[in-house]
């Protein structure tokens, strides 16, 4: 994969400013008046891939989702270079999880990645000549080019990825937030993507990924975020990434904070 | 028989008022409906558009029963307003109970269809209601549509293509992925309320053509029909507008021949005529496409496997040619019948048969070669990454030589370059 991303390094450093990336507030999130997460406190730092672990019902996509402005917050709040998110949309990219879209939706892999550049264009435009090169050079960069002109119900686990992957490269955004990239692709496309996401850090860009699978986290990620309904830890890998804290991450559900949330959400007496 | 086809030469002639209204009425309804009903169908909101077609009925009465005649412009805003308190009651009920959507949709339907057929049947009681012709609502007269109709469908097909060409990027990407489109900043929820506006808009308008009961099928069926022939959202839009309008004009035509038979329920069986058609014939994923594609790979596969028999029945590698007698398996099969069975590969030019010789001609070698390198690099494949015990993985691989892309045998060749 190539490094041709349009907005150098210099550039964005240039525009950079003191506050962190991401900052997260005692923020709790519920569904269905259920908490999910716990009064999250967290300051991401900037130009590292910062890797989200825990077990099924953690809240780890809900954290991304809440980040995001896709769930409405209990309380707490999320700020982007100490500014609310409202005031940078395109700034953070997001890369869903594979299955949350049909893909027997009627169209090619060249327009769900030109999807990607609909954020700056605003309402009303059409992706232009300009677009349309940032499309073919995201889908160069995931080594998609030669599947352009595709309906994207004929391509495989690992190469909806890619055209995820590409839909967030054309966003060009500093921020990206990926819900479990890894799953279920085929082994050369995980190695493709973790040498993708290094190239986007170099460029200074912060990558988030909720990922599940403990064996290839020292390797991946700079920092890591252990969750489970609450912060367990946050640091660099080699500091948190220990047989204690990933006992108390994965050491079973935290039943009294389970038990709480069922009595807020008000289903028992 | 003379008289039907002096009814046909009138419909088509379009020298009657009737039918030239009707015949422009429904095609503005092909065009609302068509621009509509493909983000309606990939939404998977079809049932939303019938329970809105359904809800609109008290709402159509209330407004006659403002004015005592049928007045399209209260008739319009009754329709408007049910359609939008039904949409309303749908959202409330399944954000504040347990009931899922599906509930909520029939229960609204239900609820508002009752209270549209009782206030019908107050209406069709009055002396004004009688000559009205308000009950045609119910299965739709597509004859009945007067110009101040037509006005009006007009100009809401105009507001329809101008929003959703307005808005088509923002269509696209909300219906394919609407947590995406949220946050890259596109207003999903305000997109999900003008969709829905216009589809109301839409039902209210195709009613007098359709009828309340059936209006749904015009949003749905030329969508669905669309999407069976095509895997490109602006082609499928336009797909579905030419459909409804070719499905309703005959449609219209038929009701017009049989003199009194509703329109509605006939345009929706062309329309479904349509569908079936685009189901057992479309190219792609027709019924018909995909069994003649299947039997022409058996077809193949079988060839390929005789050219692979000739291949290896070769007393040497330089060799080209063997006797006929060597390639049968058991000594009851007929040289006639294995002379039929090679038929197909001297055409393909793959092999050439002088008397009782087989002779491989270098198309055949060397598809011969290529299927042979398919077999082993596929068998490799299943021992080592599928680890399959090799009992197993010979039936696997004959089946799959003959299916494997030049992309696929180019991935295995670079796994096992020695092959």
């Amino acid at each position: 994969m190539t490094n041709r991303i349009p907005n150098r390094k210099s550039e964005i450093q240039a525009s950079q400013s003191a506050s962190p990336p991401i900052e997260i507030h005692d923020l709790t999130v519920s569904y269905d008046k259920r908490p999910v997460l716990w009064n999250i406190d967290v300051a991401l730092p900037e130009g590292q891939i910062i890797g989200v672990i825990g077990p099924n019902g953690a809240g780890k996509s809900t954290l991304i989702k809440a980040v995001l402005g896709l769930l409405p917050v209990d309380s707490g709040w999320v700020r982007i270079y100490g500014e609310p998110l409202t005031k940078h949309r395109n700034v953070v990219g997001y890369v869903p999880q594979r299955e949350s879209v049909d893909w027997d939706f009627p169209v090619t892999v060249r327009d769900v990645v030109l999807m990607g550049t609909c954020g700056r264009l605003g309402l009303f435009r059409r992706p232009g000549a300009a677009e349309r090169a940032c499309c073919d050079r995201s889908l160069e960069q995931v080594e998609m080019a030669a599947y352009a002109d595709r309906q994207i119900s004929n391509l495989s686990g690992g190469q909806r990825q890619r055209v995820f992957l590409a839909r967030a490269l054309a966003q060009q955004s500093r921020i990206y937030l990926l819900d479990e990239p890894f799953v279920g692709v085929d082994a050369a496309t995980e190695s493709a993507i973790i040498e993708l996401l290094r190239s986007m850090k170099r460029e200074g860009r912060t990558l988030l990924v909720v990922h599940h699978d403990l064996q290839t986290v020292p390797q991946y990620f700079d920092s890591l975020l252990m969750l489970n309904m609450r912060l367990v830890a946050f640091g660099p890998t080699q500091e948190v990434f220990t047989e204690v804290l990933l006992q108390k991450t994965y050491g079973g559900r935290l039943t009294i904070l389970s038990e709480a949330a069922e009595q807020v959400a008000g289903t028992r007496r | 028989m003379a008289e039907v086809w002096s009814q046909f030469v009138r419909f088509w002639s379009f020298q009657d008022g009737s039918v030239r209204s009707a015949v422009f009425g429904v095609l503005l309804l092909a065009v609302s409906c068509g621009f509509l009903g493909c983000f309606i169908v990939l939404r998977r909101m079809s049932l939303v558009g019938d329970s809105l077609g359904h809800a609109v009925l008290p709402g159509v009465c209330l407004g006659f029963l403002v004015t005592g005649t049928k007045d399209p412009t209260w008739i319009f805003a009754g329709a408007i307003a049910a359609a939008l308190l039904a949409s309303l009651l749908i959202a409330a009920i399944e954000r504040y109970t347990r009931l899922k959507p599906d509930v909520a949709l029939g229960l609204v339907l239900s609820g508002f269809f009752g209270l549209g057929i009782v206030l019908l049947s107050r209406i069709s009681r009055l002396e004004s209601g009688q000559q009205s012709g308000l009950d045609k609502l119910l299965f739709g007269q597509a004859s009945a549509v007067s110009e101040r109709d037509l006005w009006l469908m007009g100009t809401v097909a105009f507001v329809i293509v101008a929003a959703v060409l307005a808005t088509f990027k923002e269509l696209a990407v909300t219906s394919f992925d609407p947590a995406f489109a949220r946050t890259i900043g596109i207003p999903a929820r305000a997109i999900h309320y003008l969709l829905m506006t216009l589809t109301a808009f839409a039902i209210v308008i195709s009613i007098q053509a359709v009828g309340v009961v059936l209006v749904s099928a015009l949003l749905i069926t030329p969508a669905a029909t669309a999407l069976l022939l095509t895997d490109r959202l602006h082609v499928m839009v336009l797909l579905s507008v030419v459909i409804a309008a070719v499905a309703g004009v005959v449609g219209l035509n038929i009701s017009f021949l049989s003199n009194r038979l509703p329109s509605g329920p006939l345009v929706v069986l062309a329309l479904t005529a349509c569908f079936g058609m685009a189901y057992l014939f479309g190219s792609r994923y027709g019924v018909v496409a995909r069994i003649r594609r299947r039997r022409a790979r058996a077809l193949q596969t079988c060839r390929e496997n005789l050219l692979k028999r000739i291949f290896l029945a070769l007393p040497s590698s330089e060799a080209r040619q063997v006797a006929l007698s060597s390639l049968t398996q058991h000594p009851a099969t007929s040289s006639d019948s294995l002379r039929a069975e090679l038929r197909p590969l001297t055409r393909l030019g793959w092999v050439d048969l002088e008397g009782e010789t087989v002779h491989l001609t270098d198309v055949g070698a060397s598809r011969a070669r290529e299927l042979d390198r398919n077999y082993r690099l596929w068998e490799l494949f299943l021992t080592h990454e599928v680890r399959l015990p090799a009992d197993h993985t010979q039936r696997d691989a004959e089946n799959l030589e003959h299916l494997l892309t030049p992309e696929l045998v180019r991935e295995l060749e670079e796994r096992y370059p020695d092959a």
